[in-house]
């Protein structure tokens, strides 16, 4: 069956119907006209929140309608947050604010303009900072998957040498991998959706992949949809870590960088499918957007939070956007000065202006936090790869115009023809197979992985894994003249993990 | 090579040329005969090694409470020559005027083989520190000395250092190791001239030389081509004192080395600027020979 699916126009439309429905819908109890559905779990993406994705989408913003970001004075007392808070329309209580750390979530329902939310409480004199709740988004390119498994990406970092020198990394160390989620259970949830014709309760399987063994996923924790079992609904978070540490026993071909590291799931991004299942529940009839969803700034804050507070020495973010928020370069302070080294994919926006992209941008000036480009098969930069002063290492990312799906990133993840918005009514999430991705997203895992395997070599320092990981790269191009010993393409060159496992001798 | 470098050179061949013209200037112990028919004692005060008349000029080697412990002059028994003998302090009066030099054990011609052990602390201590943990360790090794007479001397000799640490990551000043084993072998050949005090139990000396240093480093996983193997021009200046008892002596050394240029282009070398792997060694020999 065809299904046709919404343009923007539509989109638009379906938003101003789903609106309205929602200034009826109770956001404790989620309920729809056809039929009623009970989450199992508390619900995080509220709908307020997914309309309010859904707006951003439709119309290219970058920030959470009507959300924003606010560090308050040190000092300033909850009679004057209070008063700084007046200077909003809808005057929100003190009380009612969601903390992250030291920064709190205001959300406004009059004002759905976050850049003047954020002026208005930038000119208070008890705010320190305020800003727009930004969205980031993974930044990939997933293909049809049926391609024979071809990972050059491991055998172009001189992979199996570098696992004689550390095998896998340690089974004590955990990476984070804040992003879609790793589904970290094996059961089946019912959710509300639209057929295209009416609203119909259906089973939605879900299942750890086989290329993890559960007791490997430990700690794990969903900040964005509910307060249940991470779910990854769409496929990239369990791409990324299948990059970093799937399981490898048998062939290169099936194979992660540090494949015996503890995996903890954080799931800061949805997608389409978390989306529509909201908005289905409010009773809005129709189909959202496929491209539906993002990372809010206040999510990922909290997940990095969370990833360094509970034990994880390295931390991968696959995910991106053009604007700065300073809530974020607190928050990746933060997890450095808990010990955990950060790899961050530099964006893939380089044929569309290549804009600054963050929070990759702040990585050069933190120690421990590298940001991440991307190379294909030639280990020339993809043609996507965003460049900048800021970009200090290189990696595999995949490049498809250097010959289609083989040149990109093979890993395990969920088998897209079963969960693709574009062709599937009732998604599966409970079957896997090789897909091919390519992006910086797919890149930073590579990082990531190599730093567990440095930290698993007794390299404990965050600084110290960055400054092994950019004297042992591959130079790729001439250093730039404002960049000492990088360039703006690829940074200090292509990761060797080999050769930074070895470290250095006395005389070479 | 830089300044500090000819500098060392220079001083070495310095040393050198002191070494040879203090032969010309030396001056020993010497004391005059006061009473006619005085006995010089053997050893066991028991038989005469010579008896010798006023104005007879000797050489004294040691002293023994009342006794001077002298050369037995070739003037009398030429079989007892040059041997030692004991002459009673108050049949002599010490002389100011050099007399003519008497040849000592340590003036002869001689051979002499050692071996030696001691401990090397290298220039690099800070790269050796990153690597081995510490920064120098034990060396041993072994060699042959020829005394050319006139208290001039050579020798060669070679030490070997080898000791397995971690390799390493050096920022900002602080090393981290990454569990990889590096292993650092030295084997230093080195030829020495130097000069002997005359003295007949305790005797100083000092010298200086060339050598060539041979540095190997090997560390696991490693690809051809990614261990070194070099070698590299030494420069050295030594001191010590040998205490000799008859056919073995033993001798406390200490040597300065330099091996400039030998390191620093990578590695924890180049972390810490670090270019020489010469250092100091103080070492003890035992010699087996006249």
């Amino acid at each position: 069956m065809k299904v046709r699916r919404p343009s923007a126009a539509i989109a638009a439309t379906a938003f101003a119907a789903g609106a309205s429905l929602l200034i009826v819908a109770s956001s404790r109890s989620i309920s729809a006209q056809a039929e009623s559905w009970t989450p199992p779990h508390r619900m995080l993406l509220t709908p307020e929140r997914a309309l309010a994705m859904i707006v951003a989408s439709d119309r290219h913003l970058e920030y959470v309608p009507g959300e924003v970001l606010v560090r308050f004075r040190p000092g300033v007392s909850v009679a004057g947050q209070q008063r700084a808070l007046t200077a909003l329309r809808s005057r929100p209580a003190p009380a009612g604010l969601r903390w992250i750390g030291d920064t709190a979530l205001v959300t406004d329902p009059v004002e759905r303009d976050a850049t003047i939310l954020a002026v208005q409480l930038n000119a208070q004199p008890e705010v320190a900072e305020a800003e727009p709740n930004y969205l980031y988004r993974i930044s990939n390119t997933p293909n049809d998957p049926g391609f024979m498994q071809r990972q050059w990406n491991l055998a172009a970092l001189d992979m199996p040498r570098a696992w004689d020198i550390n095998p896998g990394a340690s089974d004590n160390l955990t990476v984070a991998v804040v992003d879609t989620g790793i589904t970290a259970v094996t059961r089946s949830y019912s959710f509300l959706t639209w057929n295209g014709r009416t609203t119909q309760q259906v089973s939605v399987p879900y299942g750890i992949s086989p290329d993890f063994s559960a007791a490997r996923l430990v700690t794990p924790r969903d900040f964005v949809f509910w307060d249940g079992p991470v779910l990854d609904m769409h496929g990239h978070g369990t791409h990324v870590a299948s990059t970093i540490g799937e399981d490898t026993n048998t062939s290169l071909a099936e194979a992660g960088i540090a494949y015996r590291v503890k995996l903890m799931p954080v799931k800061v991004c949805v997608g389409f499918w978390e989306v529509q299942f909201v908005m289905t529940a409010t009773g809005y009839r129709g189909f959202v957007p496929t491209d539906s969803g993002g990372c809010a700034t206040s999510e990922i804050v909290e997940g990095i939070r969370y990833a360094a507070d509970n034990g994880a020495k390295v931390i991968n973010l696959s995910l991106g956007g053009p604007e700065p928020s300073a809530t974020l370069r607190d928050a990746l302070n933060y997890a450095v000065g808990k010990g955990a080294f950060i790899a961050i994919a530099m964006g893939n926006e380089y044929e569309d202006g290549n804009p600054t992209e963050y929070p990759a941008a702040y990585a050069a000036e933190i120690d421990g936090v590298m940001s991440v480009g991307a190379v294909g098969p030639s280990l020339k930069r993809a043609y996507y790869s965003s460049t900048g002063p800021h970009i200090e290492i290189s990696a595999p990312g995949g490049n498809d115009r250097e010959g289609g799906a083989t040149a990109m990133i093979w890993q395990a993840t969920i088998l897209r023809a079963d969960s693709s918005p574009v062709t599937v009514l009732s998604p599966r999430f409970d079957r896997y197979a090789e897909s091919a991705f390519e992006g910086t997203s797919m890149a930073s895992p590579h990082v990531a992985g190599v730093a567990a395997l440095i930290m698993s070599q007794g390299v404990t320092s965050p600084a110290v894994v960055e400054a092994l990981i950019a004297k042992t790269a591959l130079p790729l191009g001439a250093p730039d003249a404002d960049t000492p010993g990088r360039n703006r393409e690829y940074g200090y060159g292509l990761v060797q993990p080999r050769a930074a496992l070895r470290g250095f001798g006395l005389a070479k | 090579m830089n300044t500090i470098h000819r500098t060392f050179i220079r001083i070495a061949w310095i040393s050198c040329a002191i070494v040879v013209s203090a032969a010309a200037a030396r001056a020993e112990t010497q004391v005059r005969v006061t009473v006619d028919r005085s006995t010089i004692w053997t050893a066991d005060f028991q038989t005469p090694a010579a008896v010798v008349d006023s104005g007879t000029m000797l050489t004294v080697v040691a002293e023994r409470k009342d006794w001077y412990e002298v050369l037995v002059p070739e003037t009398t028994d030429p079989a007892r020559a040059a041997q030692h003998g004991f002459i009673f302090k108050s049949f002599v009066t010490k002389s100011t005027v050099a007399a003519p030099r008497a040849e000592t054990d340590s003036s002869r011609f001689g051979v002499a083989g050692f071996a030696q052990f001691g401990y090397s602390r290298f220039a690099a201590q800070n790269s050796f520190q990153a690597i081995l943990g510490h920064p120098g360790g034990g060396i041993y090794g072994g060699g042959g000395e020829v005394r050319l007479g006139r208290g001039l001397f050579i020798s060669a000799s070679v030490d070997r250092f080898e000791q397995t640490g971690q390799r390493a990551i050096v920022a900002d000043g602080q090393v981290f190791n990454v569990a990889v084993s590096d292993t650092i072998a030295l084997t230093a050949l080195a030829g020495t001239a130097g000069w002997r005090f005359a003295n007949e139990h305790v005797t100083p000396y000092f010298g200086g030389g060339l050598g060539q240093l041979h540095y190997r480093e090997t560390s696991g996983f490693a690809d051809p081509g990614e261990d070194v193997d070099s070698r590299f021009r030494s420069y050295h200046v030594l001191g010590g004192v040998e205490v000799r008892n008859g056919w073995v002596a033993t001798a406390f050394e200490a040597e300065y080395s330099r091996v400039p240029d030998a390191i620093g282009f990578g590695g924890a070398s180049a972390a810490f600027h670090e270019s020489d792997l010469g250092g100091f060694v103080g070492r003890v020999k035992v010699l087996v020979g006249r």
